[in-house]
């Protein structure tokens, strides 16, 4: 059915932007503004590529993206939160520093032949019972392990923000910094550690793009997916849902390019490509969160 | 440079050799020396703009974009029939003007609806890739429809070249020019002391009566006429068409430039120079040395975020002091 | 006499060149309520912040209990069971209440919304806390309401002495009187509370011992049964408490113009919140004239020059009213400088100056300054630099070099900068001066008390706020009291020192 693939595609192409907004997500909500999830989703996609292809595994390229994506989420930590640098110039910093390593080692490594590399797929897995739904069944539980992941993670990361301990210091952090300090949280410490979960999420997105969504890489792959993430938690009004439905919107919106392409339209297929970050202009231009970021967002905590 | 020998290694390759072929490969001989200002004129352009948006608290990302619109203008001027002599200056206003409109649409974003020009400009980015996709595939493809690229410019477009046998043209010139006049605009009139006071201050530009606004507009505006320039500047100055990969990512390098020449014209003149001849000396390496030249990004990133790091605090005053929270007085109630 | 819960023996503690706290002794019993009381800049709320563990004092013990104690974190004064509710909330706006309280406690785990609003809501009736709704946005609730949210939170730990910083400030007096009920009740069970204040009769009404502070002295100290508004008064303000401001000889005001150089015509403004920060102020300063508003800090001296300047129009909303310079309407900032206004404003780092440029470039900083020196838009830095070597030697900042970045100056000079740049100008038609002498040497003030006279003189309006009164008494001007947004004033020729002191503390004096 038509629908049914369609859909299937949609959260096929949506899930690592998903993954991506829902670790900016989090780091934004203590506070800190990691424009660097490009480079971060670009160096996860990597390194995805790198495991699956040396050990012919694609569990193990996804292990290898979260581990990578949390590492430089972890110089980036280092960077803004231990040194105070700038965030936005540290970010940037970190999308160039991926783009050349990643290219440079790519050509290096696995681009020998000249040829698209071909990598293990993730394999889908089959949910008993629940794959039988009618509609929903095949297209959202027959997909592979971390789009649903990221369909967990949602709600799970909604229930923590909104009803433990653990959420309710990490909003005060993003809101209100110096109040969270008068109360003893360690600010930094929660950062960082936010930054790093961030990271492994982003580079997991990474992973998703790579061994699922396709099964190759190509140097800059990401094409500012994201950006594209970064946009939808401003869309989503920094919470789980709002990124899952953004997420979700763009990857239909992707996938509608293939649906266009099977009814043979005559519309230029540059339309599509451009659709993703015309629609994001569009989400900003209307949503403009201002209102409901946190309210810290972006600002370098100083210890008096 | 430890880096880029440790992935040289990586690529089985002799660090040694893989240096000396970048700087040989740079400044070795006169064509090379050709080859690096070439590559330094979009660069110091793209720098040039990127110096005077920060410097104005504008987060311009987007001059890769605002850098493709132009060349795509440029072109369009170009093939168009119309009067040749002078065709080259429309050629370059075309450019500036459509660079200019395309960052006036973040300046949009950010002054009506206060989203962060970040974003919206590494968006406009994407799509004016695919624009410039689109064009060379379809309304602009070149008359026998063979590659995607466009049609050579109408003789009179392209910019002059004064050493008979040498590819530098007057664009270089330009570029150069326009860097120097950039640090003067800022340092010497009376709308650059308003750019960089709202670009460190805003409440206390306001307080000054300056129209903050209306400066910003302005600073968004330029910094996109000068990517746009740049991008006229490549087609009428070296390509003579406009394809798909026309920038190598030049407007995402500018940022390194212009932060690594601490935002002046001297340092982003230099910085261009260097980046430029790591590029030119890139491709020499690989071809000798069998390096990857892509390695060459990741230098930038990692100088890029070496500066940031341990500059943090001659960064925040030269950039975007107001980021910070201010610190609150404390004198003693 | 009970068991002291904190001793304090010659407490110092020094900012840059300012020395806030000069050798003080202090001493707070269990189960006592104790006023901290002084002016503005006296240091009793820098004196609690070094016992609450914000500040590390250079000098001086400090005992806790008997035992001596010191420390490095407020986290350790907080689980030696001090807490502080401070001038400034240190809650979450955009959390709920039982949130708010829920972190302060150090909540772990998962919780479910309704049970621990039903918690909050029981631990707030125990404690007559009159908090509303737990489930309420912080941000929604009235400027009371956060307070008490404030003190639950300070109560959730156990709590052998509590700090209160300007409780009193934003209170009904309903409120104050419900906030007293609750203090002596704590203190019945044995908590020593602190109360820092300038309220003079809340302090005498609530406490049981006083202590004066005055520069970072104590000047006066004593059972609070011993002490009465008149001495008090007198301790807290200084020498010549009775003394008039102006002297009789004054020359005579010239008759009121019909179009007064300097004009605040029923203003009103809100901030963000809804709260009113300007409450229907009508000012009127002739040609010629200064005119001096005296009021504690907060009261909305920053709101007043803002909406001067022109430039209201970002922070503040809801503002009704006109004001006018010359005659001329003022809207915005650039219509404030065609019309002749000079501004110093209060947050000199933030509004005043711009760090990373250079002095000459700063001084350069104002839209008429601009106009006038720069020809065709160009601006020759060679030329610049020369005239504000000059201006800054006149004005004392030191180094005098005008290619130095403004950050690389001290406080102190920086202030003499923006000094230097509005009061430094060519035909002014009128100043306003917030606090300009703050971080200025005695020689200094005086100069600049002398340079603001010499404005008037050639017939500038001069309006100058300040929080200091000894800089109110050297200036001889007409004398307003803003307080919570209402002007107050003009005092009559006579009134002395003391009487405008009390009202700055919102205590009404019989005319």
């Amino acid at each position: 059915m038509v629908l049914d693939s369609f859909i299937a595609a949609g959260l096929m192409l949506g899930a690592p932007i998903l993954l991506a907004a829902l670790g900016e997500l989090l780091v934004e909500r203590t506070g800190v503004l990691n424009i660097g999830v490009e480079g971060i989703m670009l160096g996860g996609a990597f390194a995805a590529a790198l495991g699956a292809f040396a050990t012919g595994s694609a569990a193990v390229g996804v292990v290898c993206a979260g581990a990578t994506g949390a590492a430089l989420a972890l110089l980036f930590a280092f960077a803004t939160v231990r040194l105070g640098a700038d965030q936005i110039i540290a970010g940037a910093a970190l999308n160039l520093l991926a783009l050349g390593v990643t290219g440079a080692l790519y050509r290096a490594l696995l681009g020998a032949t000249g040829a698209a590399l071909v990598l293990p797929t993730l394999p889908a897995l089959d949910v008993p019972l629940l794959r039988d739904l009618p509609l929903v069944g095949a297209a959202v539980f027959g997909q592979h392990a971390l789009v649903l992941l990221g369909l967990c993670l949602t709600p799970l990361i909604a229930f923590v923000l909104r009803h433990t301990g653990l959420g309710l210091r990490l909003r005060a952090i993003g809101d209100h910094p110096r109040a969270a300090a008068s109360l003893g949280l360690p600010v930094r410490a929660y950062r960082t550690a936010a930054l790093a979960v961030g990271g492994l999420l982003a580079g997991l997105g990474g992973a998703a793009l790579t061994l699922a969504a396709t099964n190759t890489f190509v140097e800059g792959m990401t094409a500012g997916r994201g950006f594209i993430a970064l946009a939808v938690v401003v869309f989503g009004r920094w919470s789980p849902w709002g990124a899952l439905g953004g997420a979700l919107l763009f990857g239909l919106a992707s996938a509608l390019q293939f649906q266009f392409q099977a009814a043979a339209l005559a519309v230029p297929y540059q339309v599509f490509l451009m659709l993703p970050y015309l629609l994001t202009l569009a989400v900003l231009l209307v949503s403009a969160g201002g209102a409901r970021a946190p309210r810290a967002l972006g600002e370098s905590y100083e210890r008096e | 440079m430890l880096l880029a020998a440790l992935l040289a290694r990586i690529g089985g390759a002799d660090p040694v050799l893989a240096i000396r072929a970048l700087v040989l490969g740079s400044v070795g001989s006169t064509s090379n020396v050709t080859a690096t200002l070439l590559r330094a004129t979009p660069l110091l352009l793209t720098g040039a703009a990127v110096m005077l948006a920060f410097k104005s608290g504008v987060f311009n990302i987007g001059a890769e974009g605002q850098f493709l619109v132009g060349a795509l203008a440029a072109t369009v001027a170009g093939t168009m029939t119309g009067p040749e002599p002078g065709r080259w200056l429309v050629v370059l206003v075309a450019g500036a003007a459509a660079g200019g409109l395309w960052a006036t649409i973040a300046a949009g974003f950010r002054i009506g609806r206060g989203v962060n020009e970040v974003i919206t400009t590494i968006l406009l980015n994407f799509v004016a890739l695919y624009l410039v996709s689109y064009a060379v595939d379809g309304p602009l493809q070149e008359a026998s429809g063979q590659y995607p690229q466009s049609d050579p410019l109408l003789p009179g477009a392209m910019l002059w070249r004064p050493i008979a046998g040498s590819r530098l043209h007057v664009g270089v010139l330009l570029a150069v020019v326009a860097a120097l006049a950039v640090g003067a605009l800022l340092s010497r009139t009376v709308l650059g002391l308003r750019l960089r006071a709202a670009g460190t201050s805003v409440p206390a530009a306001r307080l000054a009566g300056f129209p903050v606004l209306r400066d910003l507009t302005v600073a968004f505006a330029l910094s996109g006429a000068l990517a746009g320039l740049a991008g006229a500047v490549e087609v009428a100055g070296v390509t003579g068409r406009l394809y798909e990969r026309i920038s190598p990512g030049y407007g995402y390098t500018a940022i390194a430039i212009a932060l690594l020449g601490g935002l002046r014209s001297g340092g982003v003149i230099a910085a261009a120079l260097f980046f430029a001849a790591l590029s030119s000396g890139a491709s020499a390496m690989e071809r000798s040395a069998g390096v990857s030249s892509v390695l060459v990004l990741a230098v930038q990133g990692a100088t890029l975020l070496a500066i940031a790091m341990l500059n943090v605090s001659l960064l925040r005053r030269l950039v975007a002091p107001e980021r910070q929270r201010p610190v609150e007085a404390r004198d003693g109630a | 006499m009970s068991e002291p819960v904190l001793e304090l023996v010659g407490v110092r503690k020094r900012f840059g060149a300012v020395e806030a706290l000069d050798g003080v002794d202090f001493r707070c019993d269990a189960g006592s309520i104790h006023a901290l009381l002084g002016e503005n800049g006296a240091g009793k709320s820098t004196l609690m912040q070094v016992v609450a563990g914000l500040y590390v004092p250079d000098a001086g013990d400090m005992r806790l209990g008997g035992t001596p104690v010191a420390w490095r974190s407020p986290e350790e004064a907080r689980s030696a069971g001090i807490a502080m509710v401070h001038q400034h909330f240190m809650l979450v706006p955009t959390m709920t209440v039982a949130e708010n309280v829920a972190l302060a406690r150090g909540d772990r785990g998962v919780f479910r919304s309704e049970r621990l609003a039903a918690e909050v809501a029981a631990l707030a009736s125990e404690r007559r806390l009159a908090i509303g709704d737990p489930c309420r946005v912080v941000e929604e609730l009235s400027v009371g309401e956060q307070q008490r949210v404030e003190i639950l939170k300070a109560l959730v730990a156990p709590t052998r002495l509590l700090i209160l910083d300007e409780p009193t400030a934003v209170l009904t007096p309903d409120e104050v009187q419900d906030l007293f009920a609750l203090l002596r009740e704590l203190a019945a069970a044995g908590t020593g509370i602190v109360i820092v204040t300038h309220k003079l009769s809340e302090a005498l009404s609530l406490a049981d011992r006083i202590t004066v502070l005055r520069q970072g002295r104590v000047v006066g100290c004593g059972a609070a049964t011993s002490l009465d508004q008149a001495s008090l008064a007198a301790l807290m303000v200084g020498a010549r408490p009775a003394a008039p401001l102006r002297p009789p000889q004054e020359p005579s005001l010239p008759a009121v113009e019909a179009v007064p150089a300097l004009l605040v015509d029923r203003v009103t403004a809100c901030d963000r919140r809804g709260s009113r920060v300007l409450d229907d102020v009508t000012l009127r300063v002739p040609a010629g004239t200064i005119a001096v508003i005296a009021g504690v800090e907060g009261n909305g001296q920053t709101e007043l020059v803002e909406t001067l300047a022109g430039v209201a129009g970002a922070t503040l909303r809801g503002s009704e009213g006109r004001v006018a310079i010359g005659g001329r309407t003022v809207e915005s900032a650039a219509d404030a400088r065609e019309a002749g206004l000079a501004v110093v404003p209060p947050d000199r780092r933030r509004d005043g100056i711009v760090a990373g440029l250079a002095l000459w470039e700063n001084l350069l900083l104002a839209r008429d300054e601009l106009a006038a020196s720069a020809r065709g838009g160009l601006i020759s830095p060679a030329a610049e630099r020369r005239v504000a070597e000059r201006r800054l030697v006149a004005f004392g900042v030191r180094p005098a070099d005008p290619a130095l970045p403004a950050a690389a100056l001290s406080g102190g000079n920086q202030q003499r900068v923006v000094l230097a740049r509005e009061l430094g100008r060519r035909h002014l038609a009128a100043v306003v001066a917030a606090n300009p002498t703050r971080g200025l040497d005695l020689a200094a003030t005086a100069a600049v008390h002398g340079r603001l006279r010499d404005l008037a003189r050639a017939g500038a309006a001069v309006l100058v706020l300040s929080t200091d009164l000894d800089e109110v008494e050297a200036l001889a001007g007409v004398v307003y009291v803003l307080y919570r947004g209402r002007l107050i004033g003009p005092l009559p020729t006579g009134a002395s020192r003391l009487e405008v002191g009390k009202r700055m503390a919102g205590i009404e004096v019989a005319s």
